[in-house]
């Protein structure tokens, strides 16, 4: 028999980031993909239920998003919970976790988005005999975009907070941090709005999505960085 | 050591470790206000099988849990191959931590499974771990979840024992598993150490049926360590002294006497102390008897909580 002595093998910091980001887009990717394809059935047979072809299909996209929300809250707090564990396992660290899904987290939204318009283009086709008819004003697509990310990190985080501390606890810290928060978010927004300046009005929710979204991933950094994870 | 390309310190392939690869120095760990572990103190060295045994609550998790950085330590010192655990990849990539099986979200197949430990441990052996489940009677193809408590445990012992990592944590590992099943895990254990020699720690409740596996003891008890020595200086401390009770008492009055049992006029003393020869001598013309005591034994009579302990080990 061969033997071989076990030695430490080298590891860089942050060599595993880009394997977690394309696991984590993998695994993220197919649950949204089936999720949209769902949605978009229901939407269909709601279609057809009511007998609404009107709007051309338009609807879907806007549903979509609508629906998007509260799945991406979900998911973030389902999956990015639980999977920080199951990498700890083989070996990845916390803060190489939270880069890779970092990096994943942008075309995991996107695929929503791509498989979105796509469907929306057939169905706009099947219904009006034109793709791309109506409902997907770009500027309207990436404030969407935003706010499903903004839901996304509310999920991670919230189930992030719900792991270390206690429900109610976690409950009190979240609220506590999420509605300063928020309110942080919205001033530049406010002052554009008291200064009157119309040219900049459009800016302003942007501005408020993207400041919101930056304190979010702060958060998560701050509570993934020394989070225990304690052996049931 | 070395350092990498970002300057960060990391360990070098194929260095042999000279002394110890965990150092614990006046480790202590509280959860909330209570301590869990106190001033542990100790050096484990590579390759070596060690027991890690103590009641439930002794703190064996916690232990584990801080080497393979799922916690992180705040008071006293805890390195490995010289270096703090806790978020350091260097150190992440080569210890494995295999506890109770988890498996009740598991979906995935057991073949994905592996390929999934493959992917992010370099030296996993993949090979090795089909042979061994095979020899367990996992299927491939079979979901991880759907499979029996048993084979769940055995599932996570075999990827322990096939990380190819230089440390190896097995923490209760053969839960659930029957006798045939636990016993030809131990006979794996001992397989894969002879394979890839490496510091494997098994922490267990199974102390008279894994005795033969270890070579170094540690017993824990209220999160402190109360025995860190080979397994045969253990056993060689060990000893029960039997005979009239005046006399074992008489003799066992400077020992530390873990356990007394009285039968009449007779009395059983278990003792964890050294005898010397003429010591042992002079019992036996006084008409006591001596008999080896099981580690099993000696774990249960060390662990016992405070209050039931007798003599001269109060004052330890």
């Amino acid at each position: 028999m061969k033997i071989i002595k076990e030695t430490p093998v080298k590891q860089p910091p942050y060599k595993r980031v880009g394997k977690v980001a394309w696991d984590m887009l993998k695994l993220q990717g197919s649950v949204i993909i089936g999720a949209t394809g769902i949605i978009f059935v229901l939407n269909l047979i709601f279609y057809y239920a009511r007998g609404n072809f009107s709007d051309g299909g338009s609807n879907f996209m806007i549903h979509l998003q609508e629906r998007a929300y509260i799945f991406f809250l979900i998911v973030g707090f389902m999956i990015l919970g639980k999977m920080g564990a199951v990498y700890m396992k083989v070996g990845v660290t916390r803060r190489e976790f939270y880069y890779g899904n970092l990096l994943a987290s942008i075309p995991v939204v996107l695929s929503l988005f791509v498989v979105g318009v796509f469907l929306h283009g057939i169905l706009s086709l099947v219904l009006t005999g034109y793709a791309f008819g109506e409902g997907l004003a770009i500027g309207n697509l990436v404030k969407s975009f935003l706010k499903i990310l903004q839901y996304y990190y509310m999920g991670w985080f919230i189930s992030l907070v719900y792991k270390r501390f206690s429900v109610a606890k976690g409950m009190v810290i979240f609220f506590g941090v999420a509605i300063p928060a928020f309110i942080f978010s919205m001033l530049p927004a406010m002052m554009i709005e008291s200064d009157g300046a119309p040219e900049l009005m459009g800016l302003a929710s942007p501005i408020q999505g993207i400041i919101f979204t930056g304190i979010l991933i702060w958060l998560i950094y701050l509570m993934n960085r020394r989070f225990p994870y304690m052996i049931e | 050591m070395q350092r990498d390309e970002k300057g960060k310190e990391s360990i070098e392939h194929g260095e042999e470790e000279k002394s110890g690869v965990i150092e614990l120095e006046n480790l202590t760990y509280r959860y909330e206000v209570e301590a869990v572990l106190q001033g542990i103190t100790t050096s484990l060295s590579s390759p070596k099988i060690y027991g890690l045994m103590g009641r439930n609550g002794a703190g064996k998790t916690t232990l584990l849990s801080l080497i393979n950085a799922y916690i992180k330590n705040e008071e006293g010192s805890l390195k490995v191959w010289g270096e703090t655990p806790f978020e350091n990849p260097g150190v992440t990539a080569n210890v494995s931590y295999h506890g109770k099986p988890n498996f009740k979200e598991e979906r995935n197949k057991v073949a994905e499974h592996l390929a999934f430990y493959q992917r992010y441990r370099p030296n996993f052996e993949i090979d090795y771990a089909k042979e061994l489940l095979e020899d367990f009677d996992i299927p491939l193809e079979k979901t991880v979840k759907k499979l029996s408590q048993g084979k769940q445990s055995a599932l996570n012992g075999i990827l322990g024992l096939a990380a190819g990592t230089p440390v190896t944590l097995l923490d209760e590992v053969y839960v659930g598993m029957d006798a045939p099943s636990r016993t030809r895990m131990y006979k794996a254990i001992l397989d894969a150490q002879m394979r890839r020699p490496r510091l494997m720690i098994l922490s267990t409740h199974l102390v008279s049926e894994m005795e033969y596996l270890f070579d170094h003891i540690l017993i824990l008890k209220d999160g402190k360590l109360m025995i860190d020595a080979p397994v045969d200086e253990v056993l060689e401390k060990g000893y029960a002294v039997s005979g009239e009770k005046s006399k074992v008492q008489e003799f066992t009055k400077d020992l530390w006497v873990l356990h007394r049992e009285e039968l009449g006029p007779v009395q059983k003393a278990v003792v964890y102390e050294k005898i010397m020869d003429a010591d042992r001598q002079r019992g036996l013309e006084e008409g006591l008897e001596f008999e080896e005591a099981s580690l099993q034994d000696l774990f249960i009579h060390l662990t016992e909580p405070k209050g039931k302990s007798h003599g001269k080990e109060e004052a330890k």
